[in-house]
């Protein structure tokens, strides 16, 4: 990661274009709908250019403009996001592989399990590398709220992945084929 | 990325009797070397690392150059 200041707004908007989409990616858990939701973010930032002062963070300035678009959209499509909801929420875990080892795809689907503001919070704070204070200032809420969704979200993809323990977590060996296959479809 | 600006302070908005265990320096449950801390880091930065698409690139040159156009003329 390059750490020299962009000197236009397009450079600072182009540079921050692979977190931006990772955030939209990881939030969404689609391709398609991560995508138009970076173009609008993009379309809506470059409208507000005059708002936003170079050398400050634009990470953190981009992703309140994304983060509620995604919300507005998810307002707009009320009945159809519960639906969504409704069919994650009724799988009841995610086995982790037969060697015991959650893969990516586990865990992708897990995160798809938590209710958005949960998912949000802990990828700003988990993954993005915002400080509590920045994330509570994206998401337009108390930094106390930010730390309970992060400490709400652990606690479920804990449970959702099975791994309170200290290592040894999931199931034996000899049950591990029986076992993930009824979580299977 | 990982800013660095906002300095560590206590969060007055958290009660102190919040958390039943003595108040002593626990380390980041989702820092580096815990499980979830490390997949949620994982999977961002496999997202990071894909090609940004280029209609995306398209869209900021169309958006650069028309307003080129509208402060040159």
């Amino acid at each position: 990661m390059t750490e020299a200041a962009p000197q236009t707004f397009k450079a600072a908007l182009l540079a921050a274009l692979p977190s931006l989409r990772a955030f939209a990616m990881s939030l969404t858990g689609r391709h398609d709908q991560a995508d138009d939701l970076v173009q609008e973010t993009v379309m809506k930032a470059w409208d507000k250019q005059d708002a936003f002062t170079l050398g400050t963070n634009i990470n953190a300035w981009l992703f309140t403009i994304l983060r509620n678009l995604f919300y507005s959209q998810m307002r707009k499509r009320g009945r159809e996001v519960q639906d969504v909801d409704g069919a994650f929420s009724g799988r009841v875990g995610v086995a982790p592989s037969h060697n015991g080892r959650m893969d990516l795809a586990d865990f992708r689907r897990a995160l798809d399990q938590l209710p958005p503001d949960q998912r949000e919070a802990i990828l700003l704070i988990g993954a993005a590398g915002f400080s509590y204070e920045e994330a509570a200032a994206i998401c337009g809420c108390a930094v106390g709220t930010v730390k309970s969704r992060v400490s709400r979200a652990r606690s479920r993809l804990q449970v959702l992945l099975d791994v309170t323990g200290a290592g040894d977590y999931g199931p034996d060996s000899a049950s591990a084929p029986t076992v993930s296959r009824a979580f299977v479809g | 990325m990982r800013s660095s600006t906002v300095e560590d302070t206590p969060d007055d908005a958290q009660p102190a009797a919040a958390s039943p265990r003595p108040a002593t320096r626990r380390k980041d449950p989702l820092g580096p070397g815990s499980k979830i801390g490390d997949r949620l880091r994982e999977l961002y930065a496999q997202f990071e690392q894909e090609p940004i698409p280029a209609d995306l690139i398209d869209l900021l040159e169309k958006l650069d150059d028309a307003e080129r156009g509208r402060s040159g003329s």
